[in-house]
């Protein structure tokens, strides 16, 4: 785990500019840390000399107010920052999931609600705490040390000497244990997941009538005692943390003592090396405390950035009208998947023609509507509409071209009018009554609100929505292929054939994919995808034509 | 010697140890400056060598001790801590189980199931941080104002005072000033604006795709903005914390030098008595830390608590008896949160014997899929009786089953843990799963995604079919189960369901002609909605045919 990802620092410049500020803080800070060294010697001094000592006292009491201040500023400078970057990749976020010319395929909407919700909030213990932090480790020492070598070389070297030595020996124990925690990592979160899954999970369990208690406790048992082992191991690096920075000052006090006893150094010297020795260590101390903060804050960090990286289409192509698409050695793969997803050798779509997808599950119908939709890019193989290559082609140009109905419509928080006009914003009234109408939904009420989840449709109902809305968009007479993913599941055979007499009457090119063999049925022809042979069946459905 | 034999502390001992351990390592630390403090002043008076060795050997043991104390309170609290966290699973578990489905209706199930486990570890944070740092400061600011009160009454009352105010400006006046905080489950605008985010999220691909993405971006960045205005108001409360600390230390300095020259106290001390107020600024600056972790601990408190009052109670009898006798519905009315569902308002009543099968029809919308989930007993009925069978000897195949993030084993195991894979592999032959499953490298092996997501559609329906075939239940309730398979294995599965028949009892839930051809012998219930449509929930009929031979 690298803790500062250069992706940021980069991208950033809320965190450029805070680093500095945590930098310039932090110089700010050694120093005071200095003059309130001298100032508690002198003060010591004074009162063991039985001199007045108010006049150092009250200087004294400045900086510690002054120390608070500082720290105010830096507290309030930090969470500040921390929101700015908050805000600003979240803003990126949104910009890039919903950037028409992003390529790939749409991220998981649950991987990127998360980071935009609360996910990102824990970049707080990294930008507000860390940073800062290592700003402090990397300016405090060296000042300290600065500060002891003008009054007492000796204890400056001493400091000089173990510090990096603290470093060293944490890195060895680093290097030791690594490899044992890395081990111990995959079980841990297999354990840890197990929690989730069965919250997950928890309505099927109750369906099976298998209580989940004793695997709860059986888990936690083995997760509590793997953790153990591993706390065990890396609780070791602050130890020895701990141990070094201490005994280094334990020896920087006892040879302060010996030559104050030998009388080789005065007491005022002596104090301020031994209040001053303990800051050079204590940085790095507080910084190890900041790291398990950080980590976390690293993980979003990087899962952020990873998402941010991805490619944009740089097509400028205008899409030709009414154009015939040919598929050439059209193949999908995913990554980790041994077969491919999908795969097609040769296959020409005529404009206007009515064409059903069929094919076993996994055969790749759906991947086939996001590759001409521009969502998904082909591993090999070409799609030519009209004589451009699809990546050629403007994409958003491309999009407006296509009415589209996805296996589960995505619901926006509005009414149901408000959804199907993502068909076509201009569309009136009556046009949103008829189209819902047209797809056997006219009991569902325009009306009618639907909250961000959707709940309040039922997935038949949903599914007819979709259709409206493409039905209404391809009414605007500006498109000209129409994909329907499952049109038809969860309809029964009245609204069925509704809705596939309504889109047969369609003047534009349509695919529709279905298990059903009524939708079969009613198209001018079946393609039928198959992964393994590499072959496509085309054949013309027998019975009804247009 | 097995880990399982070796005797272990009880918790509540050990939540002591770890307290005394952690006290005992703020006061090493504390006693280390004090002690080093003392060792240079007395070494300046120059005696001999002699009279420095107790300290010098003192300011070594702190130095160690610190560390290994430290060491050692960590462990014992964080096993104390991972342990309690197992009960707080458990018993989040239990009212989830409690509330599902029914109870969870209402909230989007991915997401409180983050929040839970999110919440669960938060908990841990209780002792750990917040807990353990005010104990210890306790103890060694006790210690040290008793020390510096041997030395110097009054220093040591000033110590006492200035602990006091700012423990309690910590605790109590501060948080006042920070804005944030969230009870229960109840949405708080954060929340809201998360909603929003999620939403535009999820609609992300029909906005690509309909072209009105950047119009929606603009939407979203302002929910954007409105959350970092809620951020801002929560800005710099922490380093308040840390001011207040250091200022009253500034006051308390001042009043032990001004006290100092006054009283008699031996001039070797003096360096103890000045460092005094520098050491309790650190033991006070872990009770900033602290409260910096209370309000997220108790938020997640608070709403661990809650679950135990979310949805619906549904009593589930824990009898799995198998069961000879018929499932009977008498006028029975179903529905969520009390409102029947169109068709099914007027009761619906059927018997079906063991054996046989009970074909529902009904128009979509009708409440089909909610007569299911009643007879199941997940939701309790608005009106009328459900009886005859064990609802826990019902089994469902839900439209859109849940699919575990494992492997296809495991995914089976759920409805018998004890099956072999010769038991698994038949069931997924049933299903028409066997050719695939086989056919992969790893077979029952094969992890199948978050969600079942390497699954297609299809593949993922089947297998909650397998694991439901693999279960003992009396009665399935199988909704739409052809749905999204192809008409080839459609029909192949409407064969093995129709074996099942002698053994079990079947309630099909469908509009699939071929589903209702197939089981033309059976029991019907029909829900109907009149026409004119329009209205969500208008009255209606209901015609249930009365009972033929299968």
């Amino acid at each position: 785990m690298k803790p500062v990802d250069p992706r940021l620092v980069r991208r950033s410049r809320a965190v450029r500019c805070h680093l500095v500020a945590v930098v310039g803080l932090g110089v700010v800070t050694a120093g005071l840390l200095v003059v309130q060294a001298g100032l508690v010697a002198s003060v010591v001094a004074a009162l063991f000399t039985s001199d007045p000592a108010l006049l150092a006292a009250v200087a004294l009491a400045l900086v510690l107010v002054l120390r608070g201040l500082v720290s105010w500023t830096s507290g309030v400078l930090a969470t500040r920052a921390s929101t700015t970057v908050r805000t600003e990749l979240r803003h990126e976020l949104v910009d890039h999931l919903l950037d028409p010319r992003r390529t790939g395929q749409v991220p998981q909407s649950a991987r990127f609600s998360t980071l935009l919700d609360g996910g990102l909030d824990r970049l707080d213990g990294y930008v507000a705490r860390f940073l800062p932090q290592a700003a402090l480790t990397a300016v405090v020492p060296v000042v300290v040390v600065v500060a002891l070598a003008v009054v007492d070389l000796l204890s400056a070297l001493i400091v000089v000497l173990t510090v990096p030595l603290v470093v060293v020996f944490l890195v060895l124990v680093g290097l030791v244990t690594r490899d044992r925690l890395d081990r111990r990592w995959g079980e841990l979160g297999r354990l840890g997941r197990h929690f989730s899954d069965v919250l997950d999970g928890i309505v099927l369990f109750k369906v099976f009538g298998r209580d989940q208690e004793r695997g709860l406790r059986e888990n936690g048992r083995r997760h509590h005692r793997a953790t153990m082992e591993s706390l065990r191991t890396a609780f070791l690096s602050s130890l020895v943390l701990e141990l070094f920075s201490t005994l280094s000052v334990a020896i920087v006090a006892v040879s302060t003592g010996l030559r104050l006893v030998g009388g080789s150094m005065d007491l005022q010297t002596g104090l301020f090396v031994i209040v001053l020795a303990p800051e050079a260590y204590l940085p790095l101390r507080r910084l190890g405390a900041a790291f398990h903060d950080s980590v976390d804050g690293a993980t979003v960090a990087h899962e952020a950035m990873d998402l941010l990286e991805s490619g944009r289409s740089s097509g400028w192509a205008a899409p030709p009208v009414r154009p015939r698409i040919v598929l050439d050695g059209l193949e999908v793969r995913h990554e980790g998947r041994e077969a491919p997803s999908l795969r097609v050798d040769h296959e020409v779509i005529e404009p206007g023609e009515f064409i059903a997808v069929t094919g076993a599950s996994g055969a790749g119908k759906s991947t086939l509507l996001a590759v001409l939709l521009g969502f998904v890019h082909p591993t090999a193989g070409r799609v030519i509409v009209g004589g451009h290559e699809l990546d050629q082609l403007d994409v958003e140009q491309w999009r407006r071209r296509i009415a589209w109905v996805p296996q589960v419509p995505g619901l926006l928080a509005g009414t149901v009018a408000d959804n199907v006009r993502l068909g076509d914003p201009d569309a009136d009234d009556e046009q949103v009554r008829r189209a819902l109408r047209d797809v056997g939904a006219a009991d569902v009420s325009p009306d009618r609100s639907i909250d961000e989840a959707g709940r309040s449709l039922s997935a038949g109902e949903r599914r007819r929505l979709g259709i409206a809305r493409a039905l209404l968009r391809v009414r605007t007479g500006t498109t000209d292929l129409l994909l329907l993913d499952e049109p038809t599941a969860g309809l029964d055979d009245a609204r069925e054939s509704a809705v596939l007499g309504v889109l047969c009457d369609l003047d534009v090119t349509v695919l529709v994919v279905s298990h059903r063999p009524e939708a079969v049925h009613v198209a001018e022809r079946e393609i039928r995808l198959d992964v393994s042979s590499g072959t496509v069946v085309s054949s013309v459905a027998e019975g009804t034509t247009r | 010697m097995s880990r399982e034999s070796r005797r272990r502390l009880g918790a509540g001992a050990r939540t002591v140890l770890a307290t005394g351990l952690a006290a005992g390592a703020q006061v090493s630390s504390v006693a280390l400056l004090l002690t080093s403090g003392w060792l240079v002043v007395r070494a300046a008076e120059q005696p001999p060598v002699l009279y420095l060795l107790v300290a010098v050997t003192s300011v070594r043991m702190f130095g160690v001790s610190r560390a290994v104390l430290r060491y050692a309170e960590r462990l014992v609290s964080h096993d104390v801590a991972l342990e309690r966290a197992v009960e707080a699973r458990v018993g989040a578990y239990r009212a989830l189980d409690r509330a599902a489905p029914a109870g969870l209706a209402g909230l989007r199930h991915g997401e409180v199931v983050q929040r839970v486990v999110q919440d669960v570890e938060r908990t841990q944070d209780r002792l750990l941080r917040v807990r353990l740092p005010w104990t210890s400061a306790a103890a060694t600011t006790t210690l040290l104002v008793a020390v510096t009160a041997w030395l110097l009454p009054a220093a040591g009352l000033v110590l006492a005072l200035q602990a006091l105010l700012v423990a309690v400006i910590v605790r109590w006046v501060l948080p006042r000033t920070r804005g944030r905080s969230s009870a229960g489950l109840e949405l708080t605008q954060e929340d809201r604006l998360a909603g929003r985010v999620t939403e535009l999220t999820r609609t992300a691909p029909d906005l690509l795709a309909y072209g009105s993405s950047r119009e929606r971006a603009e939407q979203a960045h302002a929910v954007v903005d409105a959350m970092a205005r809620l951020d801002r108001g929560d800005t710099g409360w922490q380093g308040r914390g840390t001011a207040l600390v250091l200022a009253s230390t500034a006051l308390s300095l001042l009043a032990v030098v001004v006290l100092v020259p006054g009283a008699s106290v031996p001039a070797s001390v003096v360096g103890v008595l000045v460092l005094a107020p520098l050491g309790l600024a650190e033991v006070l600056e872990s009770l900033v830390e602290a409260e910096r972790h209370r309000p997220a601990v108790e938020a997640a408190q608070r709403r661990l608590d809650a679950l135990e009052t979310i949805g619906v109670p549904v009593a589930t009898a824990g009898r799995r008896t198998a069961s000879t006798e018929a499932l009977r519905m008498q006028d029975l009315v179903v529905g969520w949160a009390g409102r029947p569902a169109p068709g099914a308002a007027c009761g619906l009543t059927a018997t079906l014997p063991r054996g046989q099968v009970l074909l529902v029809t009904g128009p979509s919308g009708s409440g089909k899929s909610t007569l299911a989930a009643t007879l199941l007993g997940f939701l309790p009925p608005v009106s009328g009786r459900v009886g005859g069978v064990d609802p826990c000897r019902i089994g469902l195949l839900a439209q859109d089953e849940t699919v575990l993030d494992t492997t296809v084993r495991e995914n089976l195991r759920v409805a018998d843990p004890g099956a072999d894979d010769e038991a698994m592999l038949a069931v997924l032959d049933r299903a028409g799963l066997g050719t695939f499953v086989r056919s992969l490298p790893q077979g029952l092996d094969t992890a199948v995604g978050e969600s079942g997501s390497r699954l297609s559609g299809g593949e993922r329906q089947r297998l909650a079919l397998a694991r439901l075939l693999l279960a003992d239940h009396d009665v399935l309730v199988l909704d739409e189960p052809t749905e999204h398979l192809d008409a080839p294995t459609a029909a192949a599965l409407l064969d093995d369901l129709a074996r099942l028949v002698p053994a079990h009892s079947l309630v099909v839930v469908t509009h699939s002609p071929a589903v209702v051809d197939r089981f033309a012998g059976a029991h019907r219930l029909h829900l109907e909605v009149p026409r004119p449509a329009g209205v969500d929930h208008a009255d209606a009929a209901l015609a249930s045919s009365p009972p033929s031979a299968t």
